[in-house]
């Protein structure tokens, strides 16, 4: 890049847009990639689409005539091929059980899940980032080893278990919210967000341990950092050296955690939405498998794909804005 | 966790307890409340509601919501006219004429005629349509637009089939509007209109104002909810999010039955759950193996322990929905000693794979047979195989031994012909024997029911003898609801008919 530009002209989203296209040709390799491996391992599923269409009243000349009619008899490469031709005019099929279009049922699937991924990471960074910053300013104080506990305690319980104790506490026994369905923002934000919030508290469980141990590591080391004494021996409050002048540069590996760990929530997704009964598109995927129904499959693993890249790239863009030295190496 | 429910259908409680709960619940008679809304959690959405994509049981939940039968069956597992307002079988059950009820519109306001029948029918047996319940239509010969049937051959059990999926109704006039999208936009005659389906959350059906059936349902509204894990149905119907759970898991029928505030309903059974044997290839083509094993299966134990005891043992094809039922005098009832005897007999080992889908009950089930096997010096490997693998498995007869359900039909015939008569494409244990297919077709041709009680118990006999299946358990459908709702019709199939039920403010 030329000495030209401007920092203020660089904005924030021309980085994220050159990484992305510097990233372009990797993130469409990785995406086709997924897409064979996932048509290779539902192939190799046992069971087959015929069956599960048909039934166990399915008669052996009725399933031999299914296969044909969906195109099963032809080679996987051919069949990959016109899914592949499809996906990329934007027409990612027909459901084999239900006949809808698989479009249509990700754009109602896919809101859903990315509310309740998004609720679960705001909800695990509001807690462990305080939690942390004051875990760290004092280690081994009375809130750090309190706090150690905790997360022991939350990281050695299995998410289905926290799920079904939340249910039975909060709503069999006080109540305070519906036990399990969903209700869409349509409906009102309460609403939504009543049946939301358990869901999306059980799967920030999981996070909130690995969250607040990495930045608390991070910023007990950085607050062993020379400036930090600078700061200190200037006579800054503590509060106002751990929030401004600690905390930015602590933050990159949870930076980097929280990004891949999108990943890791589509698929506790899966098991939360079943939980708590979600039309998700974690739920979706897991009828889809229970059907064989390929395409449906198919489709989600390739939205989960983009997505996945899109995060991570996101992330990587995160990193320039915290940090000046990796803007600048970007840039020359 | 597991959708498929291979063994939620099969719980039970003693059908005495339940009639006398059942009459008390009548004799009170309380006035039904009019209005309100009532949800359903069931353990998975449905993929269609079309007729001709229902499976032959959960599948018509909804259903029975949206679309009225041509026939029913009634508490006493009776075939009733329901759309038609009378039906005769000809002497040789060969044909059968349905007189229709006058008046009835389909909720589009299209006539429910002779000729919507006809098509309905019809539409169903054409094998192009693949509908799930093709098999019990192989004997149609002709459908005649003025309400006669005609079959191939003597079909006595027919009848039943007309009260279950081939026999509901569905608008000719929407099904060629929507063509290949029909299923998401479904037409009946039934006391409730399809007003939104969101699929995975719910299916919203509104009351049908113009229902044939005079001042039913009570209901407005009922919302159908798929929740796919069995705790989370029962927290939701504890916690009073719905009002209604079909298919509770065994230990839920327990811990609901103690709860003041819950319901459990127990409508009988109709099929079961059981061992079976491929008589084609050895081990099992040696009937003295057959034997063995189910002389060392100890049913009892594992209805008692591993089912929690809501399931009742089973030694025949016929839930408690059918007359019959348990009766059989020659079952080798479980005795250990003379299985190990047998065993020596035979003397040579006996080892074979014992194909299971990999639930949790299953497998609990599956290994404490194991065990009992091993007792009289029989070895099984269990084979777990997911559900629809096994189920091509069963289809294809390869397996030797393997754990399956029949979650069973209104009528005798359907739980055995198919599956015993040597011709019949789902003879999945490729059994054979002339005398069986002598009484199986004698049970289609006669008409009297005590008289095709006799032939089925004689059947009941003939299997205890060859065993080609060794039965565990009655799949009983139970439902669960909060004490508000009543009018529960208490149908063996466990198909909850909404039209009379209502819910207490």
């Amino acid at each position: 890049m030329s000495a030209s530009v401007t920092p203020g002209a660089d904005s924030a989203l021309a980085g994220w847009a050159r990484r992305l296209a510097r990233h372009g040709l990797s993130v469409l390799g990785l995406v086709f990639a997924v897409t064979v491996l996932t048509f290779a391992i539902t192939e190799i599923m046992p069971g087959d689409p015929a069956v599960a269409i048909l039934g166990e009243s399915a008669m052996p000349e009725q399933i031999v005539s299914l296969r044909t009619e969906l195109g099963m008899d032809r080679p996987l490469w051919q069949r990959y091929a016109s899914w592949l031709g499809n996906a990329l005019s934007g027409d990612l099929g027909h459901s084999y059980r239900s006949n809808e279009s698989i479009a249509q049922m990700l754009a109602d699937r896919l809101p859903v899940s990315i509310q309740l991924v998004l609720m679960a990471q705001v909800l695990a960074l509001g807690f462990s980032v305080p939690a942390a910053v004051f875990a760290a300013y004092r280690p081994g104080g009375r809130f750090d080893r309190a706090m150690d506990i905790f997360t022991t305690g939350l990281i050695s319980m299995p998410a289905f278990m926290v799920g079904l104790l939340l249910i039975y506490v909060l709503a069999v026994h006080a109540g305070l919210f519906p036990a399990a369905g969903y209700k869409y923002l349509s409906d009102g934000l309460w609403l939504n967000m009543s049946t939301m919030l358990l869901p999306a508290l059980t799967l920030a469980q999981s996070e909130i341990p690995v969250y607040m141990r990495l930045l608390r590591a991070e910023m007990i080391s950085t607050l062993q950092q020379e400036y930090i004494l600078v700061a200190r021996a200037k006579g800054l409050a503590p509060q106002r050296i751990l929030w401004r002048h600690a905390l930015k540069p602590s933050s990159f590996s949870l930076i980097t955690v929280v990004g891949v760990n999108m990943g890791r929530l589509v698929g506790g997704a899966v098991i939360i939405e079943t939980l708590f009964a979600l039309p998700g598109m974690g739920q979706m995927l897991v009828t889809a498998v229970y059907q064989h129904d390929h395409f449906v499959i198919q489709g989600i693993v390739l939205v989960v794909a983009v997505g996945f890249v899109f995060i991570n790239v996101a992330v990587d863009s995160a990193y320039a804005l915290l940090d000046p030295r990796v803007r600048h190496a970007t840039r020359s | 966790m597991n959708p498929t429910a291979h063994w939620k259908f099969a719980l039970a409680i003693v059908a005495g307890l339940l009639m006398t709960t059942a009459a008390q619940a009548q004799a009170k008679a309380p006035t039904p409340t009019q209005g309100g809304s009532i949800n359903v959690a069931q353990e998975a959405d449905w993929a269609t509601l079309d007729p001709i994509g229902m499976g032959a049981t959960t599948g018509l939940q909804a259903g029975k919501s949206i679309y009225d039968n041509l026939l029913d069956i009634n508490e006493k597992g009776e075939i009733i006219p329901a759309l038609a307002q009378s039906f005769t079988a000809a002497r040789d059950a060969k044909s059968y004429r349905i007189k229709l009820r006058p008046g009835i519109k389909f909720h589009d306001g299209t006539p429910l005629d002779a000729e919507a029948v006809a098509f309905n029918v019809r539409r169903a047996a054409d094998p192009a349509n693949r509908c799930r319940c093709l098999p019990d239509l192989v004997d149609l010969a002709e459908v005649r637009v003025l309400g006669q049937i005609v079959m191939k051959q003597p079909a006595s059990h027919f009848l039943a089939v007309l009260a279950e999926v081939p026999g509901l109704m569905a608008s000719p006039a929407a099904i060629q509007k929507f063509g290949k999208d029909y299923g998401a936009n479904p037409v009946g005659t039934g006391p409730f209109v399809l007003k939104e389906w969101k699929r995975g959350n719910f299916l919203h059906v509104v009351r049908n104002p113009n229902y044939w059936r005079a001042g039913l349902p009570y209901l407005d509204e009922v919302f159908y909810r798929p929740m796919p894990d069995e705790q989370t149905r029962i927290a939701a119907l504890k916690a009073g999010n719905v009002d209604v759970v079909l298919l509770p898991a065994a230990k839920d029928v327990v811990e609901s039955r103690k709860d003041r505030n819950l319901k459990v309903i127990d409508p009988g059974n109709l099929g079961s759950t059981f061992v079976m044997f491929m008589h084609k290839a050895e081990p099992m083509s040696d009937p003295r193996v057959r034997t063995a094993i189910t002389l060392a299966t100890d049913s009892k134990a594992i209805a008692k322990t591993i089912l929690h005891g809501v399931y009742k043992p089973a030694r025949t094809a016929f839930g408690s929905g059918l007359a019959a039922h348990e009766k059989v005098t020659s079952w080798p009832e479980f005795d250990l000693k003379k299985a190990q005897d047998l065993v020596k007999e035979i003397g040579k080992p006996i080892k074979f794979k014992f194909s299971i889908q990999p639930t949790p009950t299953s497998l609990h089930v599956a290994q404490a047979l194991q065990q009992m096997w091993k007792r009289a010096g029989i070895e099984a490997e269990i084979h777990s195989l997911e559900q629809v693998q096994l189920i091509r498995n069963a289809i294809d007869s390869n397996f030797e031994a393997m754990l399956f359900r029949w979650p069973g039909r209104s009528d005798h015939d359907n739980n055995v012909y198919q599956f015993f008569h040597s011709k019949s494409t789902r003879n999945y244990v490729k059994y054979a024997n002339p005398e069986m297919d002598r009484l199986l077709e004698a049970g289609r041709t006669l008409t009297d029911p005590a008289m095709r009680e006799r032939i089925y118990v004689e059947i009941n006999n003939l299997v205890a003898r060859d065993l080609p299946y060794s039965f565990l358990w009655y799949s009983t459908p139970y439902i669960v609801t909060s004490a508000k709702v009543n009018g529960v019709p208490v149908v063996a199939d466990g198909l909850l008919r909404t039209e009379t039920v209502w819910k207490a403010k």
